[in-house]
């Protein structure tokens, strides 16, 4: 019984614009506080580990950020980054190499001092092959890092390389990283949740299990209670699939402030229809509204809105019949009524999209973007010398778990066949079984996919189609659009980027090897007596990265 | 063999006949367990899709060919079988690939009381309320109480648990929560397991098979109710409680029986929907996520237990059949 | 179900095996509830069978034409009598349209069910010894057969087609009856009358068709009538594992598990299937009393 769509693999971090929740706003002030202060809340699943360097799931990261700090953390309204466990930081006149004070006097929540040291150990850490963190592919960008993880486990000389990456302690409180290359968006890669400080002796107590794992962050009570974190909060319980409780950390010594809410229980509610009814019952706080519940929300006083930035599309596979003709795809993508979709099939929690980059990024270029014409489909196809009834077949894969996919499915079925009079067979398999036929090109058209900003920056959104980048399912591999990504990749200057990426969305566009559909908008029910919620669109949980704000008012 | 037994017989009778034959069929679950594993690691294996395929961000070819070593997935199918064959001869089921860092066993032995105690709950009441509804149901035939117990079966076999668990939380939650005012409500969660979080769980789960069972203790009451000796012990005027209870129950226990056994290693390995919708920590979940995830050792480790329940169990029921009518004969 | 019962008198030659059945009928003919729930079954399985005639009338909606303006409409006489799904198609065209898959799945499962469990139950219990064994393992093992992976490999294999489906359903679907009609037959064989046509030199098959299988049928139309619902549930739990019919094609088992992610706000997508479904069941359990008192044959003057 899963439910909705979990397509965000991703992290929380992101852009442009902030929202201060419906329900927040006058926190303080005349709020009479409630004499228990815990927040309760649903993660839907629970974490594989308590280890933020193994960590890559929302439901992972969600314990990760509050337990552990990183380096860095995006400001409210995501134009920048903010301190965390640094409080500033400085680049040098090469661009590559990236300073950090840290935060005097932050201490463990055993009560020892952090110190750049363990930073040095926590980045070693997760770029190991042995540890095979599956974030570690952002980290490349440091010196030695995509050398150092792409060894054999086996090799006896990691140790030496690990050794060899580029991170330093100059002195206890200043963390020093080396990059291969100037990269302006490095500061986004240091606020990802997963680069946090690491303490070895911690790690070498409890030791390894039969594989190899860390015993340290495993999701049980045991391990919780020897989680040693720099967080505002500490792991206190975790009962298996059921729930995972968090307290205030006692010993927390760094930069945020401290926050009202002393306790957050994690539930592990998989289905959505039954999280709703408990928030309904009063068990939980804040619940995300499903779909179908849409339009019996949709005045109430306890909605909040949240435009993520995160874009859905439809794959193509384009080394195959019949889409290796891109008008066959630009016909494709000129079918599918995307406003009509958002407005009926999402019921108007979303915005349609056109393009890769989501609405609120800074190359954010609607104008640039695919667009519903049915009759400049059908001169499309007409134009590339196929007939419709050539097509009539064509296999649209689906993840059948979801019954939202599946409803999308049926819309785009009976879109192209409105609008193009192609008889599309839909093809719904199991989450595991669509995954490998993507990858592997298994396929002539499907999804959706989709793709949640981990920081604000264009970088993470372009790499993705690169020519043989793991999320590229299309195969699609296009010069121009490689050549001018990079380039706005190592790029500095801000207005070069932009006419880079430019260049680079319009040959993405007009190559089509994806169907642009919507950005999605979320929507949750939050009681009245919760306040104070700091909500940015790459929020996955309400609050995840200015927890400090929240309120229970007296109910 | 039967021939060979009957020296055993006059010696040391009934009894040694029975533990003979107990010995032999434990023996027979070593076969049965082993074709399982096997059957169930090559479906696995064979299944489209890997550990490592994901939704959303994919992992980079490096960290999935580490995870391939880590597991050992690289080495050729059937060493891999052998390998997992000979731990599970030293009852070591291999660690799990979805909770990183923790056994199979480690996991099993974590989740299996939470199932194990709502799933033996369950059984009782479905026990207690299927039989004796079925057995009035069949005394009054045609009556009111029969014509509810159709009833009750037709809605319980139509109306899948899912529904029922989520009308029971709208019902006894959200409507007690706001009609005592936020005072008195059922809670939903499996957590923790006292009498007032069973509820919920066990109602759902009973459900179907109270109705079943009480259509099927019905449909072999009346089968007993008109054997010869019932209808003479009616005619010599005998109470109705005693040939109910001496007569009629103990021939009409049979079928009960039969679906008792597998029905008991259902309810404690779980289900996965009443596991889900309920917050229970227990293990059905684990099997049914376990597929999802192509948790490799966390599927055989489940499929095994499973297995290993309905082999013993059914053993059981064999055993039980001489109880209650001495003249089967098991061989 | 019903059907394949009362179709089986034509296959038996023995005299008295026809006076059996045609006695059986008789006495279930004076059963009017029994014979009023299977009209009911017939009808279901008429308008199930003349629904795409229906459509071509105009009488009912096309199930997969969607006006997703109109999505979410309530149950109304005039325009939508039983209301509108998610994509706003019309959902008492999906019930019609759906019973097609759902009653035949129900059915033919159970025939499937009803040959292999049964026959394996009874050739088990009758023989016992070695083929008992062997036989009993083998469902032993079928028991713990992991069901979903077995239909994930056999539909990726063969491809998610209505006979592929069905057979995944009935292969996985028959080890419960095997089980309970063994029983039955282990206690019924030891009785005087079954040694007595064995001792009578009556062959195995007759004394299997006459005494043992009339004997052990109150259990096994119970539970073939808890088989229809249960079988209409796994193929909607086959489409949820992608491995179902391919959609648009309604199914009931498949609308209810679709309403339930709307169940607080539109309660009638859930309602409606386990209507349809309830009917059914209803009339199968009566049908299923009047056919077991029909032929039992202690009943019999």
């Amino acid at each position: 019984m899963r439910s909705g769509n979990r397509f965000r693999a991703i992290a929380l971090a992101a852009v442009a614009f902030f929202v201060v929740a419906a329900c927040g706003g006058s926190s303080g002030g005349g709020t009479t506080l409630a004499s228990t202060q815990e927040l309760r809340l649903n993660i839907e699943q629970e974490p594989g580990t308590l280890d933020p360097g193994l960590q890559q799931w929302n439901y992972e990261g969600v314990v990760g950020i509050r337990t552990f700090e990183a380096l860095l953390k995006p400001t409210k309204d995501l134009k920048d980054v903010t301190g965390f466990a640094a409080d500033s930081y400085s680049i040098d006149s090469t661009g590559t190499v990236y300073t950090f004070k840290l935060h005097p006097g932050a201490k463990w929540s055993d009560g020892v001092p952090v110190k750049a040291g363990d930073f040095v150990y926590g980045y070693q850490r997760l770029l190991d092959p042995r540890v095979a963190a599956s974030y570690a592919s952002y980290y490349y960008v440091i010196k030695n890092a995509a050398k150092i993880n792409g060894m054999s486990p086996t090799d006896p000389t990691v140790d030496a390389a690990v050794q060899t990456l580029g991170v330093k302690a100059v002195d206890d409180t200043t963390f020093q990283i080396t990059l291969e290359s100037p990269a302006g968006y490095f500061k986004w890669v240091a606020s990802l949740w997963t680069g946090t400080p690491v303490r070895k002796d911690i790690v070498a107590k409890y030791g390894k299990d039969s594989t190899g794992v860390d015993k340290w962050g495993i999701v049980s009570q045991a391990a919780a209670d020897s989680l040693v974190g720099n967080g505002q909060y500490k792991v206190s319980e975790v009962v298996k699939n059921d729930h995972i409780t968090l307290v205030l950390n006692p010993n927390y010594a760094g930069s945020s402030p401290k926050p009202t809410i002393t306790k957050m229980t994690m539930f592990e509610i998989a289905d959505e229809t039954v999280a709703y009814a408990k928030y309904k019952s009063g068990e939980l706080d804040f619940v995300k509204v499903p779909v179908a519940e849409t339009e019996a929300v949709k005045s109430s006083a306890e909605l909040v809105k949240n435009p993520e930035l995160t874009v859905f599309w439809i794959d193509i596979n384009v080394t195959a019949k019949p889409f290796d003709n891109v008008k066959v795809r630009q016909a494709f993508a000129a079918a599918i009524d995307r406003d009509s979709f958002v407005q009926n099939v999402l019921k108007g929690r979303g915005l349609s999209a056109g393009t890769l980059i989501p609405k609120g990024m800074r190359n954010y270029r609607p104008d640039l973007g695919q667009k519903f014409d049915a009759t400049a489909g059908k001169t499309l196809l007409s134009g590339a010398g196929v007939s419709a009834s050539s097509l009539n077949g064509v296999k649209y894969v689906y993840n059948a778990n979801s019954p939202l996919n599946k409803t999308m499915a049926e819309f785009v079925q009976a879109q192209i066949k409105t609008n193009l009079g192609v008889d599309v067979v839909l093809d719904g398999v199991d989450s595991k079984t669509l995954s490998t036929r993507l990858r592997h090109q298994q396929y002539q058209f499907g999804g959706p996919s989709g793709w949640g900003a981990d920081y604000p920056d264009s970088q993470d959104w372009f790499d993705v189609m690169m020519t043989g980048a793991g999320n590229n399912f299309s195969a699609y591999a296009s010069t121009t659009y490689d050549t001018s990504t990079t380039k706005g990749d190592a790029e500095s200057d801000n207005t070069k980027r932009d006419s880079l990426y430019e260049t680079a969305e319009k040959t993405l566009v007009a190559d089509a090897p994806l169907i642009f559909l919507y950005q999605r908008t979320s929507w949750w029910q939050v009681k009245p007596y919760v306040k104070g919620f700091t909500i940015t669109p790459i929020d996955y949980f309400l609050g995840d990265f200015y927890p400090s704000s929240i309120q229970i008012a007296q109910h | 063999m039967r021939g060979a037994l009957i020296p055993l017989r006059k010696r040391s009778g009934r009894g040694w006949t029975l533990g003979i034959y107990i010995a032999r069929r434990l023996l027979w679950m070593v076969p049965v367990l082993l074709f399982v594993i096997f059957i169930t690691f090559f479906l696995a294996h064979v299944a489209p899709g890997s550990p490592w395929d994901r939704e959303g961000r994919q992992l980079s070819p490096a960290v999935i060919n580490n995870l391939n070593l880590k597991y050992g997935l690289d080495r050729p199918i059937w060493t891999q079988f052998g390998i997992y064959l000979w731990n599970v001869i030293h009852f070591d089921f291999g660690d799990s690939y979805q909770h990183t860092g923790q056994s199979v066993n480690s996991l099993i032995l974590d989740s299996w009381p939470y199932t194990f105690k709502l799933g033996a709950i369950a059984f009782v009441v479905i026990l207690v309320f299927g039989v004796s509804l079925g057995v009035v149901a069949a005394l009054r035939q045609n009556s009111i109480i029969d014509y509810a117990a159709v009833g009750l079966a037709t809605v319980g076999a139509s109306v899948p648990n899912f529904v029922v668990g989520i009308v029971l939380i709208i019902i006894l939650s959200n409507f007690l929560y706001k009609a005592t005012n936020e005072t008195f409500f059922l809670p939903t969660g499996g957590y923790p397991q006292d009498f007032v979080h069973m509820i919920m769980p066990v109602a759902t789960l009973s459900f179907l098979p109270i109705a079943y069972l009480a259509r099927l203790t019905r449909s072999s009451t009346l089968d007993s109710l008109r054997q010869d000796f019932v209808r003479t012990a009616w005619a010599k005027g005998l109470k109705e409680r005693f040939v109910v209870t001496r007569h009629v129950l103990k021939n009409s226990l049979i079928p009960v029986v039969t679906t008792a056994g597998p029905l008991f290693a259902g309810l404690i390995t779980g289900s996965v929907i009443v596991e889900t919708i309920f917050q229970v920590p227990g293990i059905g979940r684990a099997y049914v996520t376990s597929i999802e995830a192509r948790d490799y050792p966390m599927i055989l480790g489940t499929t095994v237990l499973y297995a290993g329940l309905v082999a013993l169990l059914n053993l059981v029921v064999d055993v039980a059949y001489v109880f209650i009518d001495p003249r089967v004969r098991l061989d | 179900m019903a059907q394949a019962m009362v179709a089986q008198p034509a296959d038996w030659e023995a005299q008295e095996q026809i006076g059996l059945w045609t006695d059986a009928w008789r006495r279930f003919r004076r059963n009017r509830l029994a014979v009023a729930s299977l009209a009911v079954v017939v009808l279901m399985i008429v308008l199930a069978a003349i629904a795409p005639i229906l459509q071509r009338l105009g009488v009912i909606a096309d199930p997969t034409v969607q006006d997703v303006v109109n999505s979410y409409q309530s149950p109304a006489f005039g325009h939508h009598l039983l209301g509108t799904d998610d994509l706003g198609r019309d959902v008492l065209s999906k019930v019609l349209f759906g019973a097609q898959v759902s009653l035949s799945i129900g059915i033919l499962v159970q025939v499937m069910v009803l040959f292999l469990g049964g026959g394996i139950g009874l050739v088990a219990g009758y023989f016992g010894g070695w083929i008992d064994n062997v036989l009993m393992r083998f469902t032993d093992i079928m028991y713990a057969f992991p069901d979903l992976l077995f239909v994930l490999i056999i539909v990726a294999a063969l491809g998610p087609t209505y006979f592929n489906i069905l057979f995944a359903i009935g292969f996985v679907a028959w080890v419960g009856l095997a089980r309970l009609v063994r029983g039955q037959v282990l206690s019924i064989k030891e009785k005087e009358y079954v040694e007595a046509a064995h001792a009578a030199g009556t062959t195995p098959f007759k004394i299997i068709i006459k005494h043992l299988l009339p004997n052990a049928l109150g259990p096994v139309i119970v539970t073939l009538t808890f088989g229809i619902p249960a079988a209409i549930f796994t193929e909607a739990v086959l489409d949820f594992l992608g491995v179902g019919l391919r959609p648009p094609q309604p199914s009931w088992g498949v609308m209810v598990f679709e309403g339930y992610a709307a169940v607080d706000a539109y309660a009638y997508l859930v309602i409606i299937p386990c209507v349809a479904l309830s009917m059914t069941m209803l009339a199968f359990n009566f049908v299923g009393d009047g056919l077991r008192d029909a032929l039992d044959p202690r009943m019999r003057r």
